[in-house]
């Protein structure tokens, strides 16, 4: 099953598109310009198909708007690539970020949010977001193909797939990893100079990180310290060409800290109703055997319990007797 | 004279009129005595129930003209109940139902047809997910009487019906959970 539902499509697949594409484009002689890109986005769109299907046209959802935006910065990151102009990396962040927020936030803006609160939260994200992008894009620049930066890249995309699985997502925690496998082909063959990093062709790796985190905090459970850390950790790449070893490695402190904070919500004692006997201290003096099912309502301690309360007298098994106090009750 | 013929004509018109709307009550589903249910295959061994809480609408039924009646449902996504909070946030999460996307689940009649023996076959819309398809399923009127108390007229109906979640884009974990979603629905409505 991990086989079927998580490795071949999270990974296999994404790393064999990616690899397929950047080979299929490459030069005869020199690394060809804004591959990457284009190759980055098809592996990560191969893999959101084998993850969720194939998108409805128009899209319904926020994921799946993600997923037409990707393909469409994907094919434009080519030309931006090749034909670099002044300031045009920075011109196709800035549309690519206009173009995420609303396509994600569709559901909130003008329906739970009033028009005060939607500009607040658009002019905060894009900063947010803008700032993710150039600082992903200076990562892959000025760090390119060397290790550090490369290690540090991976463990951040995995720290992100496992929170977003910790926040109640595994589909989110999916199309990370996805994400993260086609940049490590890219990464892996950029170390053999078959490829080469350039600003634009982060674009699409950003937008998908961008959309994934704003979509498992507005509609998964992805906290908001989590978030902020995550943020801080991709914020902090953009000093991977710094000479020191502990500033290069910054990032990991943060994502570490987002993946503990996310590790320690994920295992805290859950709601769980039948938690309700284990802390009734009281020792069981006579009553029905371990494991027997006996009714709420023959409980004279459980009539202040919530489940009663909303008349549930589904018989409750098994559960810890050894807390209750059961003397009214005959075993059957 | 023809002043009388016309008024006599306007009158006999405007009984016709008024006549089967006095027929047609509308009455609004009571959230306390209604319930949805739905039903999954895990892994293909067994079935895990569940229940959505909220459960709301209106009812305009004509026992004159029952073909003309109509309905409309909405289920908050968030009511969804399946005993085990972690199961309740998966179900949810973008994963399936993405609640907080699409807050409401929606049913609007397009036509109602008597089969007989208090029974309907009612063609609608639902809207799930996002996704809005036609579906059609088969009722039972369960009874109608006066509250003991108020006097006001309840009725209540029941279907059940099956559909598939990927038709609605929900496609994740497909083979762990049925595609097969099974939906028991039992409402009560108070005249309005």
């Amino acid at each position: 099953m991990i086989l079927r539902n998580v490795l071949l499509p999270g990974i296999v697949l994404p790393a064999v598109t990616t690899a397929l594409v950047l080979f299929a484009l490459r030069g005869r002689s020199a690394p060809r310009i804004g591959t990457a890109g284009l190759a980055l986005a098809a592996g990560f769109l191969s893999g959101f198909v084998a993850i969720s299907g194939w998108p409805r046209w128009p899209p319904v959802e926020a994921t799946q708007r993600l997923f037409f935006l990707v393909a469409l910065i994907g094919l434009l990151s080519w030309p931006v690539a090749r034909h670099r102009v002044r300031w045009s990396d920075l011109a196709f962040e800035i549309a690519a970020v206009v173009l995420l927020l609303p396509m994600i936030l569709w559901a909130l803006l003008g329906h739970s949010w009033a028009l005060a609160e939607s500009f607040l939260w658009l002019g905060t994200l894009f900063v947010v977001c803008l700032a993710i992008s150039r600082a992903l894009g200076t990562a892959v620049e000025d760090g390119g193909a060397r290790p550090l930066p490369i290690v540090v890249r991976w463990t951040l995309l995995g720290t992100i797939a496992a929170v977003l699985g910790l926040s109640e997502s595994l589909r989110l925690a999916l199309l990370s990893l996805a994400l993260a496998s086609a940049v490590a082909v890219i990464d892996l063959l950029t170390r053999r100079g078959i490829v080469t990093w350039r600003r634009s062709d982060a674009l699409a790796a950003a937008t998908v990180i961008s959309g994934l985190l704003l979509v498992g905090y507005f509609y998964a459970a992805l906290s908001a310290p989590v978030a902020a850390l995550l943020v801080v950790a991709l914020g902090l790449t953009t000093l991977s060409d710094s000479r020191s070893i502990v500033v290069r490695l910054s990032p990991l402190l943060p994502a570490l800290l987002a993946l503990g904070l996310a590790l320690a919500t994920f295992l805290r004692p859950g709601d769980d109703p039948y938690d309700y006997y284990s802390k009734t201290s009281v020792p069981l003096t006579s009553g029905p055997a371990a494991g027997s099912r006996v009714p709420f309502e023959a409980q004279p301690q459980m009539s202040g319990h919530p489940e009663a309360q909303r008349g549930k007298t589904a018989a409750v098994a098994p559960y810890n007797t050894r807390a209750i106090k059961m003397t009214a009750v005959k075993p059957r | 004279m023809t002043f009388h013929r016309t008024a006599r004509t306007l009158s006999v018109l405007a009984l016709l009129l008024l006549a089967p709307a006095a027929m047609a009550a509308t009455y609004t589903i009571d959230p306390v005595h209604s319930s949805a249910l739905f039903k999954a295959k895990h892994f293909s061994a067994s079935h895990v129930y569940g229940a959505f809480w909220d459960v709301s609408g209106t009812l305009t039924y004509d026992t004159a003209d029952e073909a003309s009646s109509k309905i409309e449902i909405v289920i908050t996504a968030a009511s969804l109940d399946t005993n085990n909070e972690r199961r309740d946030g998966h179900i949810q999460s973008p994963d399936f139902l993405d609640a907080k996307q699409f807050p409401e689940i929606r049913f609007t009649s397009s036509a109602v047809e008597p089969l007989g023996d208090g029974e309907y076959a009612i063609t609608g819309e639902l809207t799930l997910h996002g996704v809005t398809r036609e579906i059609t399923a088969t009722a039972v009127k369960v009874g109608q009487a006066a509250h003991p108390r108020s006097g006001k007229q309840l009725i209540g109906f029941e279907t059940r019906f099956t559909f598939n979640r990927s038709d609605f884009d929900m496609e994740f974990m497909i083979g762990p959970l049925s595609d097969e979603i099974e939906i028991i629905l039992s409402f009560e409505a108070g005249a309005a």
